[in-house]
């Protein structure tokens, strides 16, 4: 703890001496339309955001100097208004930077991109998802939606060996997913809901971090390596933990990507006092229930650019192993893939048009055909 | 035949020269690479339009700003290639005159 105060100490000196007689803003933002629809509908209308829905983004940005700078995003989607960022980085070097504030903590690659005008499919990675997927609440969404913003300070980096090689760093403590004493999984909605305050809900922040290596190779090919992690308690009572580990490998080709990512969450549950009546499946060999679940996802995606337009293939699965409370409609071992063709044409200036074609395969339910069409673009 | 016509017309849209640069081409072979390095580099994490329309016209802006985005993770973007960059955009919203602004404020 010790070491952690010098470094701030550290960090607030060598800001609080530099530059700051400039001052520089810059607003961006980004709106998406997309329009959902699911032909067969053989799942309830609860069980899928069918119909239109918009995502805007406003970023406002402000330079203090060469070592002192803050964003503030706030964004409006299906559950309205949110304060995506509001940090400041006080950055001594780049490979020192310390963020603090409210932000999306470094995990995984698609979350840098998850801006619905910064990735060409209508809707985001299985994995990642935030409530567009079917089945969303008998799912309770992906493995860790994206983008995760949550309270807390980061402190990251990069550094350059030689022109080959990057190597990006971050760690972090924020105040992490929540649930009740008695959850069975995260409550995503307490993550977002003001009744509960913006505010950890045991006083115990979640860490985790990232690290990933960016190699350019020759041939116009640059790869990224990652590897990412996050633990904590949910819980008010800080009993059930959480862990979640990620790779993610992405391959740029000239003007093309292929990406791949893993994720794997083991999730502590509170069994409760009558576990009999509360779960579908009863006690393991051992004879007692189990305490965890585990949830896994994985995407692969290839992206081609083709003068105004892109053509986008992606495969993209969850997998759920544990038990299930009486009610849910998901078995001890559930599977979802998904197969998505997707293609995006640049209309004009910014304004892109998105379409895709995603089939479901439940192990759980019917298949499903789904059909996005959309318009995003950055302002 | 209707194949190989199909093919050969994808792969006229793949190498047609992309606007971005092509918008620069009054300011010479220099330029022109700078601004292919920068579309090479700034489209790995959002689309390039994203650049296109950000609203920055002080040299001095575009050059913070590409600093940022430098030490985004996985950027690609190594210390030596800033300049060139930052060349790039600044001459595509200010011109000559944002260029010598820039080499002024460097010196």
């Amino acid at each position: 703890m010790k070491w952690l105060l010098v470094l701030l100490v550290v960090v607030l000196v060598r800001v609080a001496i530099a530059d700051e007689a400039r001052f520089e803003r810059n607003l961006a933002g980004s709106v998406q339309l997309d329009y959902l629809s699911n032909p067969r509908g053989t799942a309830q209308p609860e069980q899928g955001l069918r119909g239109g829905t918009v995502e805007l983004s406003l970023k406002l940005t402000m330079d203090f100097g060469d070592h002192v700078s803050s964003s503030v995003k706030v964004c409006f989607a299906c559950h309205g208004f949110e304060l995506g960022m509001a940090f400041f980085d006080l950055r001594v070097a780049d490979e020192l930077n310390v963020r603090v504030g409210r932000f999306s903590p470094a995990f995984g690659s698609f979350p840098l991109r998850s801006d619905p005008a910064n990735h060409s499919t209508s809707d985001k990675p299985l994995p990642y998802d935030m409530g567009r997927m079917l089945r969303l609440r008998e799912w309770n969404e992906g493995v860790l939606p994206a983008p995760w913003v949550d309270n807390g300070i980061e402190i990251n980096g990069s550094h350059f060996f030689g022109k080959s090689v990057q190597l990006d760093y971050a760690a972090y403590a924020i105040g992490g997913p929540k649930g009740d004493d008695n959850a069975i999984d995260f409550d995503f909605k307490q993550s977002r809901s003001p009744e509960r305050y913006y505010v950890d809900n045991n006083s115990e922040p979640a860490v985790g971090g990232r690290i990933a290596a960016t190699l350019d190779l020759p041939a116009s090919k640059v790869l990224t390596l990652g590897a990412s992690a996050m633990f904590g308690h949910y819980d008010p009572s800080a009993h059930l933990g959480f862990a979640i580990l990620g790779a993610d490998a992405t391959l740029q080709l000239g003007k093309s990507f292929v990406r791949t990512e893993y994720l794997i969450r083991r999730t502590e549950l509170s069994i409760g006092d009558d576990p009999a009546a509360r779960f579908k499946y009863g006690p393991g060999a051992n004879g007692s229930f189990a305490r965890y679940s585990l949830k896994d996802g994985f995407v692969a995606e290839l992206q081609i650019p083709i003068s105004r337009f892109e053509v986008i293939g992606r495969w993209d699965g969850l997998r759920r192993f544990g038990n299930v409370l009486a009610t849910s409609t998901l078995r001890s071992q559930s599977t979802v893939l998904r197969y998505t063709a997707a293609a995006t044409y640049r209309l004009t200036g910014a304004l892109r048009l998105k379409t895709s074609i995603e089939r479901y395969d439940f192990s759980d339910y019917a298949d499903e055909l789904v059909i996005h069409a959309g318009l995003a673009g950055p302002f | 035949m209707l194949t190989r016509l199909f093919v050969l017309a994808i792969a006229a849209c793949t190498y047609e020269p992309s606007s971005f640069v092509m918008q620069v081409a009054a300011g010479g072979p220099a330029l022109r690479h700078d601004c292919e390095l920068a579309e090479r580099r700034c489209a790995r994490c959002h689309s390039i339009e994203r650049v296109e329309r950000a609203q920055i016209v002080v040299p001095r802006q575009w050059r913070d700003y590409v600093h940022r985005m430098r030490l985004m993770p996985g950027s690609n973007v190594p210390p030596d290639e800033e300049r060139p960059i930052t060349r790039c955009l600044v001459f595509r919203t200010s011109g000559q005159p944002g260029l010598d602004e820039l080499a002024a404020e460097d010196r």
